[in-house]
């Protein structure tokens, strides 16, 4: 039990440790995302498209 | 690969002074959120569509963009508004000029930050979210891409524009004033004042050869740069807003509707007696306006079969407007832009 204590407490402190500046920096979360090209291509879903004609 | 065009460079955030005070300044949002979904939630994708975000520093560029054509796109109002009776026009103003044609006004972001949507795509951002001052290739190119801009690099056939060869882009001659604007809500781009002209450049009487001296005196007030200089068939547009789109390539010679005394270029426009029919418009007045307008057809050459040869266009009337190649059920008003053109006494 205490192991998994000491396991949840590690884990937490380590995320913090990754998360709170990418929250703190100017920009927040927006930054910590919209910086990274593998975030980005994760994230991303084409448009689909309607049927119409484009502008010209 | 399209993702790429969410992507911004980290190098920005440090140097720019956009970024001092945040991306939730302009795009709203929760900075503070993990998901996706809840740091999206109420965000504003194109915060310069509202022009106050951009006039909280630059307050009189903004003042005097929200005059102009490129934001208001009045110009394409003033252009078919003669063809309705007011009631007509009402209906116009509400179901599809708002609707529809203002959707191609361009805001701050369009031309600065990322590439305006075109039937449903966009480029991205243009340069990782850099501001940039301009970058024809991914902003004029997609808005102006049906006609102009693939006529002047010459993706539509035939040479590409000479301007265009000399490493001419569109800003060289169509000047940031132009687009921002001076402060003057104008109708009609035909009333724009700081227009690029070709005389602006090309001072007549500065013609290197004796010919081109003479045949420019001669034509001078009668026959438009285009007339004799385009160089290829351009695009026209015969019904494209109808849904069933048939642009076909021509070069069309005929009396400017806008000067009857000028013979210039003339495009097919995409109006025709059923384009509106679907918002209840029939066009009581359609026959006021012609289905062909003066083009200032981007695919310039010096030479042309037209410069070489006075025949071309005196005898052979080499692509001239006649009343057999009119549109079908077209405009009364296109018979008084038929020209032809005098014998020359040799």
């Amino acid at each position: 039990m205490k192991k998994y204590i000491i396991f949840f407490v590690f884990t937490l402190l380590l995320s913090s440790l990754c998360l709170f500046p990418a929250l703190a920096a100017p920009g927040g979360s927006c930054v910590a995302c919209h910086t990274s090209e593998s975030m980005m291509k994760s994230m991303h879903k084409p448009p689909s498209l309607p049927a119409s004609t484009g502008e010209g | 690969m399209m993702y790429l065009g969410y992507v911004v460079d980290k190098e920005l955030l440090k140097n720019d002074p956009h970024f001092k005070m945040g991306c939730v300044l302009c795009h709203k949002g929760d900075a503070k959120a993990f998901r996706k979904e809840d740091a999206h939630k109420n965000v504003v994708k194109k915060p310069s569509d509202n022009l106050r975000t951009c006039m909280m520093c630059h307050k009189q560029i903004t003042e005097r963009y929200a005059k102009s054509l490129h934001f208001t796109t009045v110009g394409q109002r003033t252009g078919v508004m003669p063809r309705f009776s007011p009631e007509e026009l009402k209906t116009f103003d509400e179901k599809v000029f708002e609707k529809s044609c203002r959707s191609c006004h361009a805001s701050c972001g369009d031309c600065h930050v990322k590439g305006a949507p075109v039937g449903g795509i966009s480029i991205g951002l243009i340069a990782k979210h850099k501001f940039v001052k301009k970058d024809e290739g991914k902003t004029c190119a997609f808005c102006h891409g049906g006609r102009v801009y693939p006529e002047y690099v010459g993706e539509y056939g035939g040479a590409p524009d000479v301007h265009y060869q000399k490493g001419m882009l569109c800003m060289d001659c169509h000047k940031k004033d132009e687009f921002h604007g001076d402060g003057n809500a104008y109708k009609s781009k035909s009333e724009v004042k700081q227009r690029p002209a070709c005389k602006n450049c090309h001072k007549p009487g500065s013609e290197a050869k004796l010919t081109a001296q003479v045949a420019h005196r001669e034509h001078e007030g009668k026959v438009s740069c285009y007339g004799c200089h385009s160089g290829a068939a351009y695009r026209n547009c015969n019904d494209c807003h109808g849904g069933h789109s048939a642009a076909r390539p021509g070069m069309i010679l005929g009396r400017s509707p806008r000067d009857k005394k000028m013979l210039t270029t003339l495009r097919l426009i995409p109006t025709v007696r059923d384009t509106f029919a679907p918002a209840g418009i029939k066009m009581e007045n359609f026959d006021a306006l012609p289905n062909y307008w003066d083009t200032p057809a981007h695919n310039i050459r010096k030479r042309t079969d037209r410069t070489r040869n006075c025949d071309v266009c005196h005898v052979d009337r080499k692509n001239f407007l006649k009343q057999e190649t009119l549109i079908k059920n077209g405009s009364k008003a296109n018979e008084s832009l038929i020209f032809v053109p005098k014998p020359i006494s040799r």
